[in-house]
């Protein structure tokens, strides 16, 4: 026999054989690599829609967040811890209050201090008598040159 | 299914091979990236036995065989629909070069256990009797078994898995010149293990 002419008959063989493995597997053999791919697909989906992995990442920030509000703060021993039990506001604001409050209070203000009542008496004075001079001798045009 | 309908008659010696034309396959997956069950079940039709018989020739295990088949479609699975798939124009090849690197992977995961003693050879050098009756079938297996692994492969990817020439050059990346030679060398090897005394004659 010539060598192609058994090549032939060798590839028929061949043949034969593939065939028969082609044909070994049952009526099902397709239906259960169909169902190997839809389970396949649904355990793929199945993952992708109940991912975990953000779970850790959010606690620890939860965490975190947790501890940097609430976390007691340890006591510092160089440092002199004050509490303020009451507090006033400055005098100079009080001042500013008061002016601002009324004339009344001003009053009530300059008659607790003697001083000061001696000096507006002194200037209430001093403006009486410039009243009297005003109306004699000055014309009121002359006032405003000398201020 | 007709395996054979699909298959464009090759010219030459060799039987058919059982490739559907690369532009209907490509619409096929194109449907199948959809995701769309018509199209999936068309190429399990087209390519699930090939893919099994590949398997069943190179590890001789009917169990393994689906098993690994499954694999390779679920992969192809993965890829065409996740829209990774690249091969446009080869799905064959890319396919069956899926389901020879499965295999690969076996042969040598199981070459490594301890006690192996299949030296040279696939795992399917112990045929499985599943043709009562048919010696010349279980000869010939046994055979291919005794053929060099890449032998082995060429002739499992030819018959077995149906491809044409051109396909598994472009699977193993080898020129099919090549890959021609190499197919008549297994065949002649093949003749020689079928018929030791014809060979002696010959050589003498």
């Amino acid at each position: 026999m010539n060598e192609p002419h058994e090549n032939n008959a060798l590839s028929t063989e061949l043949e034969s054989l593939a065939r028969s493995d082609r044909n070994e597997p049952d009526s099902g053999f397709e239906q259960r690599l169909a169902d190997a791919l839809g389970s396949h697909e649904q355990q793929h989906r199945h993952r992708r829609k109940k991912s975990t992995a953000w779970i850790p990442f959010i606690t620890a920030a939860g965490v975190g967040a947790f501890a940097f509000f609430w976390w007691p703060t340890p006591p510092q021993p160089l440092t002199q811890k004050t509490q303020t039990i009451a507090s006033t506001a400055s005098e100079e604001s009080i001042t500013a209050d008061i002016w601002l409050a009324s004339l009344d209070t001003m009053d009530q203000l300059f008659a607790f201090d003697e001083s000061l009542s001696d000096d507006l008496d002194l200037l209430n004075l001093q403006l009486d008598s410039a009243q009297s001079y005003f109306t004699s001798d000055i014309e009121w045009s002359d006032l405003g040159e000398s201020l | 299914m007709n395996q054979d309908g699909l298959g464009t008659q090759h010219a030459g010696t060799e039987k058919a091979p059982l490739s559907a034309r690369a532009e209907d396959i490509e619409a096929i997956v194109a449907r199948a990236s959809t995701n769309e069950e018509q199209a999936w079940a068309e190429l399990i039709g087209l390519y699930s036995r090939r893919v099994y018989a590949l398997a069943k020739s190179r590890l001789g295990d009917q169990h393994l065989a689906e098993e690994i088949t499954q694999a390779v479609f679920v992969v192809v699975f993965q890829y065409v629909t996740d829209g990774r798939y690249q091969a446009k124009g080869r799905f064959e090849p890319w396919l069956f070069r899926i389901a020879i690197n499965r295999i690969r992977d076996h042969i040598r995961r199981t070459t490594r256990r301890p006690g192996h003693t299949h030296e040279t050879g696939s795992l399917a050098s112990a045929p499985a009797k599943t043709w009562d009756g048919h010696e010349e079938m279980d000869r010939l297996r046994d055979a291919v078994s005794q053929l060099p692994q890449t032998d082995q492969e060429i002739i499992a990817l030819r018959h077995q898995a149906g491809l044409e020439f051109k396909g598994i050059a472009d699977l193993l990346d080898e020129p099919v010149g090549t890959l021609l030679a190499r197919h008549h060398r297994a065949l002649a090897k093949l003749r020689r293990l079928l018929n030791p005394a014809a060979a002696h004659e010959n050589t003498a």
